[in-house]
């Protein structure tokens, strides 16, 4: 036998460590009493300005999103407080990118520094705040979690992926908060709850 | 020897220093490919053309690969640099090697802000180290390494962009993560899913194929080396056994020295006491007569070319004042044609040919009451035939194609009297056949030139 038998034995231990891994079904989370599939009636005006949260790539498909939905958006990925003249919602796309942010050579807590500097204008001139997540799993590392940490509370809608989800991290915040949540099962369904938010 | 020794710890103290350069400096060298590969997602986002995810896909791919295999294959580098094959067991050399693997990796990404695949990297350095194990053998150990390492974790690292192993950890990365994402937008998942498994499995096998290769290159290569020590093994027993045949035939002629010296003694000692002039002459004459046989002799056992023209009827007494008679069952019947020209050859050594042909037909097994053996001296056109046939077992005939070969034989001899008496007989210009048949006996005719002279 050219490759030994004994070899093949870490097939079923890597295939259990697999099983391990993918137990962790997104579709297994279980609702609570704030998720709802849209928005009854909408909660913000244009003009929007759509930016990110971490740099990921993510903030360009909610802008294109945006841009299908036909609703008139300024894309700004970092922008500053001076960028919200005339700008009545706010949308976070949140998720941390590494790469992303050494590409617009930001750091992490510079990126920080004016996410809450937007969040307290926002608070301060009644500009209505959205925030996004549809990373998924994968983009759930700490410094997202502490981005979702300070912007969910300061949202007036949630909009998340049952995978983003996995472990009621943004539910419960939004339980907490008592902000309307809706999950959704994969990126393309976020427009009918996004576009609820204006329409 | 410690020359060669300190040769290959040169050239590996190079490739380790190379590698470990190369695999630390690697994502600072290409960091503007990493950028690059964000600007490309974001195009096809922009765009809605997934036909631009696959550059970054590739890219991803590619520097991951590129980054795992250095990092393993340095790794390599150092075990070898340190001796470890010979120090440790090979089980604990390999998990050395993937904790080393996995600390490299967290190490690197931790100091140049990269992060890496954890699952991936651990499974296809497992998976490398599995298909390593049986096929690295002693021949090129790097070489080895690199070929297979380089397939499997540019294999593996087309897992990374499938969105469909997204719940199995592969491809958590920043850039794996934004491609993926972007796929589902861009309900391009199938296209991804289907361009990681095509180019996985045809890179995946073709590992396989080539470390069964190298498995099976480096049998053939023990089987050669086993087959070498065989045949010299071989060449060492038949050059001893042909030794002992020239010792024999050395034996043979010391036997035959001694006739022609008993006469000269005989004649010496009548010289001494002769006190006829007349008979003296006579008696020296003989001396010389033996004398001169005795250099003859000599002569013909010394050198090949040494040839002269015998009369057949002489060889054939002095082959049968040679044959050994002591077997009460055996009937040796020699007939010779009156008249046959004379043969021009190597006395001694076509004697002792025939000697060897006759000796073998007396110890082959027989069936019958008695051995029969019949010699046959005849003409044949203008050669002298010399027809020696048994009523032994006989030779099958899948063994007749062998028997010449030096060492072969069919009945627990040396072996070496059939090639020697071919080789003598075709020196002297003859030819010998044979021809047997099982249960009825051999026949073997031995053809020489006549000389009317």
């Amino acid at each position: 036998m050219i490759i030994r038998i004994r070899n093949l034995l870490i097939l079923p231990v890597l295939a259990i460590i697999l099983y391990l891994i993918s137990t962790n079904n997104p579709l297994s989370t279980n609702l609570n009493a704030h998720v709802i599939p849209s928005l009854p009636r909408p909660i913000a005006e244009e003009t929007i300005l759509v930016t990110s949260a971490g740099q990921s790539t993510d903030t360009y498909i909610i802008k294109d999103i945006s841009n299908k939905l036909m609703i008139h958006n300024f894309f700004m990925p970092q922008a500053v407080n001076d960028d919200l003249e005339e700008i009545n919602t706010i949308v976070f796309v949140i998720g941390y990118s590494p790469l992303s942010e050494k590409v617009n050579q930001l750091s992490y807590e510079n990126e920080l520094k004016r996410i809450d500097s937007l969040l307290n204008y926002a608070s301060n001139n009644e500009v209505t705040v959205i925030s996004v997540f549809i990373g998924g799993k994968q983009r759930r590392v700490s410094e997202t979690d502490e981005m979702l940490g300070s912007i969910i509370p300061k949202s007036h809608y949630v909009i998340s992926t049952f995978e983003g989800d996995f472990d009621h991290f943004i539910s419960e915040m939004a339980r907490q908060n008592d902000i309307p949540l809706t999950l959704v099962e994969n990126i393309t369904d976020v427009s009918e709850p996004y576009a609820s938010a204006f329409r | 020897m410690i020359g060669t020794q300190n040769k290959d710890e040169l050239k590996y103290g190079f490739a380790t220093l190379f590698l470990v350069m190369m695999a630390v400096f690697f994502p600072a060298v290409t960091e503007e490919s990493w950028f690059n590969m964000i600007v490309k997602i974001r195009e096809a986002i922009t765009t809605g053309d997934s036909g631009h995810l696959i550059l970054p896909a590739a890219s991803n791919n590619f520097l991951h690969a590129v980054q795992s295999t250095l990092i393993f294959l340095s790794i390599s580098c150092v075990l070898v640099l340190t001796g470890s094959q010979k120090k440790i067991n090979d089980n604990i050399r390999y998990a050395i090697h993937f904790s080393a693997f996995i600390g490299m990796n967290l190490l690197i990404g931790y100091w140049m802000k990269l992060p890496w695949e954890p699952l991936n990297g651990m499974v296809s350095a497992l998976v490398t180290l599995l298909l390593i194990k049986p096929s690295i053998g002693d021949n090129y150990p790097l070489f080895r390494s690199s070929v297979l390492s380089i397939q499997i974790f540019f294999a593996f690292s087309w897992l990374n962009i499938m969105p469909a192993l997204n719940s199995y950890q592969f491809g958590v990365t920043d850039v794996a993560t934004s491609i993926k994402i972007t796929s589902v937008y861009l309900h391009s998942t199938s296209v991804m899913n289907f361009m990681g498994l095509a180019f996985f499995l045809p890179m995946f096998l073709s590992a396989i194929i080539t470390s069964i290769l190298f498995m099976s290159h480096d049998r053939n290569i023990s089987i050669a080396k086993e087959n070498f020590q065989k045949e010299k093994a071989l060449v060492a027993i038949q050059s001893q056994a042909m030794e002992n045949r020239i010792y024999e035939e050395i034996n043979s002629l010391t036997h035959d020295l001694k006739t022609p010296l008993v006469t000269i003694r005989g004649l010496n000692s009548l010289l001494s006491i002769s006190k006829d002039i007349g008979k003296i002459g006579d008696y020296t004459d003989r001396i010389e007569s033996a004398v001169g046989k005795m250099s003859e002799m000599i002569s013909s056992f010394l050198y090949d070319s040494s040839r002269q023209h015998l009369n057949v009827d002489e060889v054939v007494q002095y082959v049968r004042a040679q044959i050994p008679v002591e077997d009460e069952r055996l009937n040796i019947e020699i007939h010779a044609e009156p008249d046959l020209p004379s043969i021009y050859v190597n006395k001694i050594r076509v004697v002792r040919a025939l000697i060897n042909l006759i000796e073998n037909a007396i110890v082959v097994p027989y069936t019958h009451d008695f051995k029969e053996i019949n010699i046959e001296v005849t003409r044949n056109g203008d050669d002298i035939q010399i027809i020696i046939s048994d009523n032994g077992i006989g030779i099958s005939k899948e063994k007749l194609d062998k028997i010449w070969i030096a060492g072969f034989s069919t009945n627990q001899t040396s072996g070496l009297g059939l090639s020697f008496a071919k080789k003598v007989i075709e020196d002297n210009e003859g030819t010998i056949k044979l021809k047997s048949e099982v249960g009825i006996g051999t026949v073997v005719t031995v053809s020489f030139p006549g000389h009317s002279s």
